[in-house]
């Protein structure tokens, strides 16, 4: 009953990893349409604190991962989409049990989320939009005790996320709230995510340049600004491209975390 | 609840009041009488085409799924550009090139509008150096001079 309570308090409250949905949040819109996207992300973290303290600036994580996601729309207001993250080779470099910095490396499945996108869309003159519900559900990919680069929670979570989009021939915003709680010990993580963009085309291809603002929660463990660009281009019908990065600008650390960390990720999508 | 809890779902609720608020359907809009100028144009240079003012249609890659929907439809010439279909984000406008010899099916292009995500409000045809406007899914007729 407990947990139950807390998730209904998480509703409003902002989501894990990411709220963006395949493919790159922009299609497929109609029905029978489907379609896979391959990113690849590569990410670095610097410093590992204990609260305010830091133990140490060369105590980083990075990571080089490879996220496989596909989606299949049913009917406009319904799809299912699939996350499948990959750790192609992560390092850890933090401290021991007796308090020595070590390194640890590791090869290994994410923690695949499968999610149920609920969609209403609007359509006005001169501009589109919709309402997104999304819930979804995260599984360990592997044992906790068998990775010890920790990138990955390695617990069954279970997770909500509300989010609008409106979009004029010129401009897009994307506004999103979303909550994971997990069964074991990991803290509810919550996630705000604004994004502001400009649309551009050329010939037959179009896209938009997007800025990404995210406030991560991590219930007594962190809270976190993130704020990257974006690039998307569609190509043709079938090929889509996406560029982006992502820097923590702003982090106050309550539990024992790595610091903020930059990244890029690159993706492919087809869509059919 | 901790305080820096707090601030955070007050801010969350603060952003989504803001993204919710009618203020934003004050967006600048295509209206009508820029749509009939840009029909027109699109009709004298191919008067055996139709055209649909698909209403929300204002971006390309969410709109794929008109061309994939109405490209279906047997009475569409595939073999031209683009399967037959040309999107017009700016103005909301679907160009279809119809098959020689084959009868167009408006309801049946109603319905593909529809199952992409958008709305068909009118199709648009070039008639005796007219354009003659159908209201999709009712008989109404208007004549644009």
């Amino acid at each position: 009953m407990g947990r139950f309570c807390l998730l209904l308090a998480l509703f409003g409250l902002a989501s894990a990893a990411r709220a963006e949905q395949p493919i790159f949040s922009e299609m497929p819109r109609w029905s029978g349409g489907w379609g896979v996207q391959v990113l690849q992300e590569y990410r670095h973290e610097a410093g590992l604190y204990q609260g305010k303290r830091l133990l140490g600036s060369d105590l980083n994580r990075s990571a080089h991962l490879l996220h496989v996601e596909g989606v299949y729309t049913w009917d406009k207001s319904i799809r299912v989409t699939a996350k499948v993250p990959v750790m192609l080779s992560a390092q850890r470099r933090t401290l021991s049990d007796d308090g020595q910095p070590s390194t640890r490396k590791k090869t290994a499945l994410g923690d695949p989320t499968i999610a149920l996108p609920l969609k209403k869309y609007f359509n006005l003159d001169g501009r589109s939009g919709s309402w997104t519900l999304a819930p979804q559900v995260r599984v360990p990919g592997a044992k906790a005790s068998s990775d010890p680069i920790g990138i990955y929670y390695r617990e069954v979570g279970l997770g909500l996320s509300l989010g609008y989009e409106t979009e004029t021939y010129d401009y897009i915003i994307r506004t999103g709230l979303s909550s994971f709680t997990f069964l074991g010990d990991t803290p509810t993580l919550s996630h705000l995510e604004l994004t502001l963009g400009l649309n551009f085309a050329f010939g037959d291809h179009n896209g938009h340049v997007k800025l990404h603002n995210r406030l991560r929660h991590w219930d007594g463990v962190e809270v976190t600004y993130t704020v990257g660009p974006i690039v998307y281009l569609r190509w043709t019908d079938l090929l889509h491209f996406q560029v982006r990065s992502t820097h923590d600008v702003f982090q106050t650390q309550t539990g024992k975390v790595h610091g903020k960390a930059h990244g890029a990720r690159l993706g492919v999508g087809l869509v059919f | 609840m901790t305080f820096r809890t707090f601030v955070f779902v007050l801010a969350a609720l603060a952003c989504f009041s803001v993204m919710s608020s009618p203020a934003w359907s004050k967006f600048p809009e295509v209206n009508q009488d820029v749509r009939d100028v840009e029909v027109k144009a699109k009709l004298k240079a191919q008067p055996d085409a139709v055209l649909v003012y698909a209403k929300g249609l204002c971006c390309p890659s969410c709109a794929i799924g008109i061309r994939k929907m109405i490209s279906r439809l047997a009475f569409v010439d595939t073999e031209k550009a683009n399967d037959g279909v040309e999107l017009d984000a700016r103005h909301q406008l679907v160009t279809i090139t119809i098959k020689k010899g084959s009868s167009l099916d408006l309801n049946a292009l109603a319905d593909a509008v529809n199952e992409a995500g958008y709305e068909p409000v009118h199709a648009y045809q070039w008639q005796k150096n007219k354009v003659v406007t159908s209201t999709l899914g009712s008989q109404l007729f208007r004549v644009v001079p």
